[in-house]
């Protein structure tokens, strides 16, 4: 069996990467600080038109709030999504009984290597050239395409957000919509520079040019590799939501289907299908259900002429079943919508998920990357949240994100390096706000600091104060303690 | 005209009503201080401060050190105990202590009550406050501090005690509960972010068209006044307790005449 | 035919942009999606709701070169507008999602009232089919400055012919 060259991708040394390094498919191993990277990210230019889409998306759909309706399934959703947390092997024993009853092969996976390693056997032993992908955050997690084509096979994302920022070089912005931080023309210039040709700016011109080039690869693909939103214990359905119809497409014409799908994604009935998939359709894109759900229940059966030949279920763990049992497995009940990222004004303000330094952006990815080794002990990642608690109002499945990000920072600060000094300084901060004399010998301090000194030398000191008065005057500390100053002179001259 | 004290169907004014400052109040935003005492005796309210309050230990949760935190929330917890009710002027704080009470620690039911009787200063003065008489030429628009509108999921109260002012018009901004990007250690830990946010802030107030910029928390307002002095739109900034004691029509104007008779009791 | 879940489908799949018209028999709706599928090259399930429906277009050598589909259902979702088709011999995946139009019957006794009654239902196939696709309205995707675009990679059109059965 012979395949094709990718149609898709022909061309594609046509394109002039045009991204931060931070913005790329694979993330660079040496990262700068976070502070420095959001700091940049404020200034690509498309950092303001993605605020400002965002925030039109999230005032249209009035995210953090829901109907009644749709409460009530929240409600139910969120205990389904629990049920699975206290015995989740259990439940994936029981779904790989009922995957391969069905006909599949189950590959479990503790690391994105194992992951990888499986596929690429998969793909090399049944001589498999060209790949199509539907959406799947699970394999950006393992970094699934740059590793194939270093194989020598070619991997397609068929998704249009996912075509374009594969095209572009780029990481998902966003969990549902990964190129909402481009506009119509940065698509139209980059299918340009592939096509060598000018390309119309119209959203349906666009979606047409990608349908024709991705249609011939969905036919002369040999895999298909898809995302798995939600498997059914009870009776080893995957299920994948789609809008497209690029779901139906990988796993139904290539001969071999692999899907990869993360623990936490198992669900105890088939029936819940009926609470969640509604859940998850109204918290990422406002829609009652998506256009497409893809219900898998096993390879193609004699005397059909679809379907696969193969079907490969792969579950990978990447640190996930660590948090069980710790508060931190909340994160687990994730459904990934992607609510949370639109409703964030952090998320909003640099652009979308790039500058987080993760594979997963946004409020749920700075509580998931820590679980996942990313980006690193000491990054700053659960500080990069202003607490606003917008992310928990938008969650479909009521995560305590902002109470999980405070755990994380105690982590944090207990891993660090320097963890002593700065638990000391704490420590020292709080004894003396443990008694009344030491709080107002703060409240004398800062007024002396503040009468003494002026604002541009206060502003230049070491510590937060430094941080603040880059942007913003200084509070008035020479008013330290006036108020009880005053409250009490009061009582003095009443009395 | 009817007194607080024997209005028709409100519930029994607490007794003992302390101050929380909050550190902020104490360290630099002292003027909602004052303005929650004065608003609060002007319904009639004896206000204490107790001497040794200091902070409720936000900061050092929020930054991590969840021991410091809960060692201060100890002592907030046993310096409040004797009062029949806790009013505070940072919404913030309120939040904190009700929605942190039962994570840092294992409360008793006393310690529980404690925080039910715990206020910030628009639910104690929409609650017991119906013969205050206010009014105020001029126009608003209101802030939702995050804290308070999504922890303590207070956005009714301020809201209710603005419209109570004879004159104020309110005028909606667009994404009023949206972050400013105060955030406490987040405004230093990610200054551009945060300044970002706030510049996203006063644009929409700036629109709003409104004379006075106001929230229930001070931190948010040192931020936003913060930025606004140094590089943002012209915005005035004011605490709600400030916007309601300058909307104090004093009890002394006799009933019937001058404009206080125009005010809705 | 005209009762309270048919009119909800009608409407839920005008929603989603796509067609639900009521029909009064089987034959009817058989005409109906003849009209429909004109002289398109079209590909036709062997489903015994569709038995006798005879179409002008021929039958392409190859599913991918096919401008209509037309299959039956497992079932269908008044709430949302929703049908659910699962393949078996003679009915390939790709006959709702290979051909630019869609076209589809759905006798009233499979029609459900809630999308959650529609997948206990499907729940309840024994055995179930290898696979299934639940379909609501045309193919669509945002993924470009949230703007609406119909027909990405599945049909543009989807058009279903509702009758009573029972």
């Amino acid at each position: 069996m012979t395949e094709q060259h990718s149609s898709a991708l022909a061309g594609r040394e046509r394109i002039r990467p045009d991204r931060p390094e931070w913005a790329a498919g694979d993330i660079p191993p040496h990262r700068r600080p976070l502070p420095l990277i959001t700091r940049d990210a404020l200034t690509v230019p498309t950092a303001r038109p993605t605020h400002d889409r965002l925030a039109a998306l999230d005032e249209q759909r009035h995210v953090g709030t829901w109907s009644p309706e749709v409460a009530r399934l929240r409600e139910r959703g969120a205990a389904i999504r629990r049920e699975t947390l206290p015995d989740l092997e259990k439940c994936l024993r029981q779904l790989t009984g009922n995957v391969e009853r069905n006909g599949g092969v189950v590959h479990r996976a503790a690391t994105p290597a194992d992951a990888r390693a499986v596929i690429e056997r998969i793909a090399r032993e049944n001589g498999v050239r060209l790949a199509v992908k539907s959406k799947s955050m699970a394999t950006e997690e393992i970094h699934l395409n740059s590793h194939l084509t270093a194989h020598g096979i070619e991997v397609v994302e068929t998704d249009l957000g996912e075509y374009i920022v594969q095209l572009a070089d780029e990481r998902p912005s966003h969990i549902v919509a990964p190129a909402l931080h481009k506009s119509r023309q940065d698509v139209a210039d980059l299918f340009g520079q592939l096509a060598g040709d000018e390309v119309s700016g119209d959203p349906d011109e666009l979606a047409a040019f990608a349908r024709t080039r991705l249609r011939a690869d969905f036919k002369a693909a040999g895999m298909g590799i898809s995302g798995v939103n939600f498997a059914a214990a009870d009776t080893g359905t995957l299920a994948i939501v789609t809008n497209e119809g690029n779901a139906d497409m990988v796993t139904s014409q290539p001969r071999i289907h692999v899907a990869v799908m993360t623990v936490e994604k198992v669900i105890p009935r088939f029936a819940d299908l009926g609470v969640l998939i509604p859940l998850l359709c109204d918290a990422a894109t406002k829609q009652r259900v998506s256009v497409y759900q893809t219900l898998v229940n096993g390879p193609r059966q004699e005397g059909e002429t679809d379907g696969p030949e193969q079907l490969h279920l792969v579950i990978l763990d990447n640190g996930r079943t660590k948090a069980l049992g710790t508060p931190q497995e909340e994160v687990l009940a994730c459904i990934r919508c992607g609510n949370c990222q639109i409703a964030c004004p952090v998320y909003r303000t640099v652009g979308g998920g790039h500058p987080y330094s993760a594979v997963y952006g946004g409020p749920i990815g700075a509580v998931l990357s820590p679980l996942l080794g990313e980006p690193g002990k000491d990054s700053d990642l659960p500080f990069l949240s202003s607490l606003c608690g917008a992310c928990y109002d938008a969650c479909p499945v009521k995560i305590p994100i902002p109470d999980l990000l405070v755990n994380l920072r105690a982590e944090h600060e207990r891993a660090r390096p320097d963890a002593r000094t700065a638990r000391a300084g704490w420590r020292a901060w709080s004894l003396a706000w443990r008694t009344g004399t030491g709080f107002r010998a703060t409240l004398a301090a800062a007024r002396l600091a503040g009468r003494l000194l002026p604002e541009r030398l206060l502003a230049r000191l070491p510590g937060p104060g430094r941080g603040w008065a880059g942007g913003r005057a200084l509070p008035p500390l020479r008013e330290a303690g006036a108020f009880r100053r005053w409250f009490h002179g009061r009582d003095r001259r009443q009395g | 005209m009817t007194d607080v004290d024997t209005d028709a169907g409100a519930p029994p004014r607490p007794a003992r009503v302390a101050l929380f400052t909050s550190c902020m109040g104490d360290l630099a935003a002292g003027g909602p201080a004052r303005a929650t005492v004065e608003v609060l005796e002007a319904m009639g309210v004896t206000v204490e401060l107790p001497r040794g309050q200091t902070c409720c230990g936000q900061p050092a949760l929020n930054s991590g050190h969840p021991a410091e935190a809960g060692a201060l929330l100890d002592r907030w917890l046993r310096i409040f105990a004797p009062y029949d009710a806790v009013v505070t002027p940072a919404g913030s704080c309120a939040a904190y202590l009700h929605h942190h009470l039962g994570r840092l620690r294992e409360p008793t039911p006393e310690q529980r009550a404690l925080i039910q009787r715990t206020y910030e200063f628009s639910q104690f003065v929409v609650a017991y406050g119906a013969g205050l008489r206010l009014r105020l030429p001029g126009s608003v628009t209101y802030h939702d501090s995050c804290h308070m509108a999504r922890t303590l999921g207070e956005r009714r109260a301020p809201r209710e005690l603005l419209s109570r002012i004879a004159e104020l018009e309110v005028r909606e901004m667009a994404g009023c509960d949206t972050c400013c990007g105060f955030g406490g250690t987040f405004a230093a830990k990610f200054p551009d972010v945060s300044v970002a946010m706030a510049d996203t802030k006063l644009g929409t107030v700036a629109a709003s068209g409104a004379d006075w910029l106001v929230s229930a928390d001070p931190g948010c307002l040192l931020h936003l006044s913060g930025r606004a002095r140094k590089a943002g739109p012209p915005v005035r900034t004011r605490h709600l307790a400030e916007i309601v004691r300058d909307a104090l029509v004093p009890a002394e104007v006799p009933a019937g005449t001058g404009a206080a008779t125009e005010v809705p009791a | 035919m005209n009762d309270q879940v048919t009119a909800l489908f009608r409407d839920r799949l005008a929603e989603a942009g796509g067609l639900g018209e009521l029909t009064a028999s089987r034959d009817e709706a058989l005409a109906l999606v003849r009209e429909w599928a004109g002289a398109r090259r079209a590909l036709v399930d062997e489903h015994p709701d569709l038995k006798g429906l005879e179409v002008a277009g021929p039958r392409p050598a190859d599913p991918w070169d096919a401008e209509v589909g037309i299959t039956g259902v497992l079932g269908a979702a008044a709430e949302t507008g929703t049908l659910a088709i699962g393949p078996a011999p003679g009915r390939p995946r790709g006959t709702a999602v290979l051909p630019g139009v869609h076209l589809a019957v759905v006798p009233r006794s499979r029609l459900y009232a809630g999308y959650a009654d529609l997948i206990a239902a499907l729940g309840r196939l024994a055995p179930m089919p290898s696979g299934m696709q639940l379909v609501t309205g045309p193919s669509r995707s945002g993924d470009i400055e949230s703007a609406m675009i119909q027909g990405m990679h599945g049909p543009r059109a989807v058009r279903v012919a509702v009758y009573p059965d029972a």
